[in-house]
């Protein structure tokens, strides 16, 4: 991979003046493929001076209308590249895709790249120049697509919004989502997945019920209880097959040394503010007022790496949980080894031992600190899908991926074709056919949906909602559970997505390698005993001299502008 | 040294013994080394799952079942992978062969002209190449793109195995027998097919075998010139399953009421998928073996 990124670096300048032609090409074959005999100019947008209602306006291919089906009367064709999740058919082939192009009147041509494979092939097109028209599950970060975007190879889509009626109506009603989702420049350039279902966005902490009750434990409230509580779970033999093969607590940390720890962070005061995020977590916070700070650097901090550093030398942390993955946790959870994990927003990936685990409240701190920060906004996830600027007919791609943000068009994402994966039943609502839910060839769910809809794997320009939501996340027990936590969540809105100019990434790229992996490697020895929680201070004055102040700038210019 | 050649000639001597012990150590090592992540797959891929997971499965199969090989043979993709893996491997092989002894013929022949710059022409290739990305366009500006053609012609001479080649006929054709062909009235081409051709035998078995090889498990150049998942090699597909797990399937999972057997499954289900996918080069080695060990010694031996 680094190979790759630094031949891009190197040839990018060099292979865009070559490909310029080429594109050029690309789009004037893709725009003479098209049936329409009297295309539009390429780049040419709906005339909106026109006196002509909406509905009027589909006569020329490429010409949308702004609202209703089909996009457009004559067929327009276009190229897509995307990212096929393991258990969802061949977009080629896909009877929702073929739905799509049946009542959007669009076809499309699609690249489908295996997950495994995507983000090197996406990187090498846009390296080469040789865009797509557009990109689904694109999987782009923030700084990929400011990227992206100044090399003038995306689309700016706020320009677009008026062939976005279903996403700009959710815009106008929540003001969070474009905050979310607009770069430093000011324009939007790629579309979000949207989640307001609380089952999908809240984690939690799960603790094994049997285990307390068989012990006579109450449920611990504060961090020292919670102490306690994995002390009588690892001494007091509560699986009662006479071995002390007890693991209190189970984490697989092995992607981010945070993971073990982001969870209770809430409890020293850390995050109740604006919190980041567990993945790559910054170790940055944000107080009252808004000011930026590095949480290695507060005594807090400390005080919470040596509760840590308590709990995995008397033997109540599991020792493997910086190397394993989940699966592994899973097979000790099955074998009733474990009594607490810190991981997922339902008990499902528990496995058979699920019943046995409950939601456990969130902590109280030593200070009296208590706040649940591990919370995803409505915003799931940012750059799901971007149209590219050799795209002929940006307009009509708008309003094609647009559809999704209805609540038909989630239900075409989520649940796949009317009266082959599900049917209205008489109350209304959605339903899975059993067929689809245990499926007679032994498929899990994902694998036999993964045939009908296109949900698989996220990531998915869509608006999901509890009426078109059939995950885990609408199961009466992981709703008891959001309510053990509700009261002392962060509040939605307050949860950023922060985004770089490109010279802040590059500034990023420069400080926040050293910085984090000092911080993470060090956090992860003090935790282990490896270094004495005695030379914290040492610690502290080596992580001052890194370049800190400038590191800490660019969080807080980028959290300004998203706080506006 | 000459005390060890004296002891040689009536019966090894203790120092002998002790180094033919220690080599026989060694070597037993490195088969078990070798050996056992064989065994282990395999095991591996007819146990329980539970089991593997729990650690209990350290060489030998534990609760036998053979869910995952219903797996694999119930996805249609691996056999479509399979015929393409197989289509690519064998014109693949025979590309390569055809272009790698017509480089390496003339090579090795002293009286070819400018000899030197060639090779140095091809040597310059193993250490410095355009990069990803200009391939890339090259390859797309030859309208390889998503082509049958693009799996089998790039990187279809590799210039160390060329140079294997022209070694092994520089120093198993004697000039002397070209001089003798040449004095009854064969040129140069015929020479190659009639002289040079029926000696290179050793010297073809290693690289069908180098090139099979390379191909069979080729994957990258898929992954990046190929969009048409009917023309995947059985790698790609094989990559994809490797790549399951439960951890990546929550992201955004329907999974009501989550079987955790069926994702077990597919933990057995990647052993399941090594088996199968090297199989036939497992098969294939034994028979070319015999030319193999011959073919590099004669090369190196007298190189």
């Amino acid at each position: 991979m680094s190979k790759l990124r630094s031949l891009t670096a190197a040839v990018a300048a060099f292979s865009m003046l070559l490909a310029s032609c080429a594109g050029g090409q690309g789009a004037a074959s893709s725009q003479s493929a098209s049936s329409g005999s009297q295309a539009a100019p390429a780049s040419s947008a709906a005339p909106a001076s026109s006196a002509a209602p909406a509905q009027e306006e589909k006569a020329a291919a490429g010409n949308p209308s702004k609202t209703g089906l089909p996009i457009v009367e004559e067929t327009v064709e276009l190229k897509a590249l995307c990212d096929k999740d393991i258990n969802t058919t061949d977009w080629s082939s896909h009877p929702a895709l073929a739905r799509m192009e049946e009542i959007t009147n669009v076809k499309i041509t699609w690249d489908c790249v295996p997950d495994a494979g995507f983000a090197e092939k996406r990187n090498l097109l846009f390296a080469s120049n040789d865009l797509p028209d557009f990109v689904i599950r694109a999987k782009l970060n923030a700084q990929q697509e400011m990227k992206y975007a100044s090399a003038n190879q995306l689309m700016k889509l706020d320009e677009l919004m008026d062939y976005a009626p279903n996403f700009s109506e959710l815009t106008a009603n929540d003001p969070n989502i474009m905050k979310n989702i607009v770069l430093p420049d000011g324009h939007i350039y790629a579309l979000p997945q949207l989640n307001t279902t609380d089952g999908n966005l809240i984690m939690k902490y799960w603790i094994n019920k049997a285990w307390l009750d068989k012990l006579n434990l109450p449920m611990p409230s504060t961090t020292e209880e919670f102490y306690e509580t994995l002390k009588a779970f690892k001494e007091k033999d509560p699986n009662g097959n006479g071995q002390a093969d007890e693991i209190a607590y189970s984490g697989s940390a092995k992607d981010g040394a945070c993971n073990l720890f982001y969870n209770f962070m809430g409890a020293w005061g850390f995050g109740k503010n604006a919190p980041l995020g567990s993945t790559d977590f910054p170790y940055i916070d944000f107080d009252e007022n808004g000011t930026v700070s590095l949480i290695p650097l507060d005594p807090r901090f400390k005080d919470m790496v040596s509760f840590f550093n308590r709990l995995w030398s008397e033997d109540l942390i599991d020792k493997e949980s910086f190397s394993q993955d989940r699966n592994q946790i899973v097979s000790k959870l099955t074998a009733d080894q474990v009594g607490f994990v810190s991981d997922g927003n339902n008990t499902q990936w528990i496995g058979p031992a699920r019943s046995n685990f409950v939601a456990m409240p969130a902590l109280t701190g030593p200070d009296g600190e208590r706040k649940w920060i591990n919370i995803s906004p409505y915003v799931q996830t940012t750059g799901t899908a971007c149209i590219t600027t050799s795209n002929p007919y940006p307009e009509v791609t708008m309003r094609w991926l647009d559809y999704f943000y209805s609540e038909e068009g989630t239900v075409l994402v989520r649940l796949g074709i009317e009266g082959e994966s599900y049917y209205v039943d008489d109350n209304g609502a959605y339903q899975l056919f059993d067929h689809i839910q245990n499926d007679p060839t032994g498929l899990t769910l994902d694998q036999a949906l993964g045939k009908w809809a296109l949900f698989c794997g996220g990531n998915f320009p869509q608006n999901i909602k509890d009426e078109v939501d059939k995950s885990a996340a609408q199961l009466p027990e992981t709703k008891e559970a959001n309510e053990v936590v509700r009261p002392d969540m962060v509040p939605y809105n307050q949860i950023p997505k922060l985004k770089f100019t490109e010279q802040e990434s590059i500034q990023l790229g420069n400080y926040a390698q050293d910085l984090l992996s000092y911080i993470n490697e060090n956090t992860v020895k003090f935790i282990t005993g490896e270094r004495s929680m005695d030379t914290w201070d040492a610690f502290t004055q080596e992580l001052s001299k890194m370049n800190v102040d400038a590191y800490l700038k660019i969080y807080q210019d980028s959290y300004n502008r998203w706080k506006g | 040294m000459q005390k060890l050649h004296r002891g040689n000639k009536i019966r090894a001597s203790g120092s002998d013994r002790a180094f033919a012990g220690v080599l026989y150590a060694l070597t037993i090592l490195f088969v078990l080394i070798i050996l056992y992540p064989l065994v282990f797959v395999f095991s591996a891929s007819i146990s329980n799952p539970m089991e593997v997971f729990a650690g209990r499965v350290w060489l030998f199969p534990r609760d036998i079942q053979f869910e995952a090989y219903k797996q694999v043979f119930r996805n249609n993709e691996i056999f479509t992978g399979y015929r393409n893996t197989i289509v690519y491997t064998c014109l693949g092989t025979l590309v390569s062969i055809v272009l790698t002894l017509s480089a390496a013929y003339p090579l090795s022949r002293k009286k070819m002209y400018g000899r030197n710059i060639i090779m140095f022409y091809f040597t310059f290739t193993m250490f410095f190449s355009g990069g990803l990305i200009p391939t890339y366009l090259v390859v797309k500006g030859m309208g390889l793109y998503n082509n049958l053609w693009v799996m089998i012609l790039v990187g279809s001479v590799s210039v160390y195995n060329m140079i294997v080649a022209r070694t092994f006929m520089q120093n198993t054709i004697s000039d002397e027998l070209y001089e003798a062909a040449e004095i009854d009235g064969c040129s140069d081409i015929p020479a190659f097919f009639k002289v040079a051709l029926p000696l290179c035998a050793p010297i073809i078995a290693v690289l069908v075998l180098f090139y099979a090889v390379g191909y069979w498990n080729s994957y990258f150049n898929a992954l990046i010139y190929l969009s048409d998942r009917a023309r995947y090699p059985l790698q790609l597909f094989l990559r994809e399953i490797l790549l399951i797990n439960m951890a990546d399937s929550m992201v955004d999972s329907m999974e009501m009421d989550m079987d955790i057997s069926k994702f077990m499954v597919s933990e057995s289900l990647k052993y399941a998928v090594i088996i199968v996918s090297s199989i036939p080069m497992l098969i294939l080695y034994p028979f070319l073996q015999r030319f193999f060990v011959k073919g590099v010694m004669i090369g190196a031996i007298k190189g």
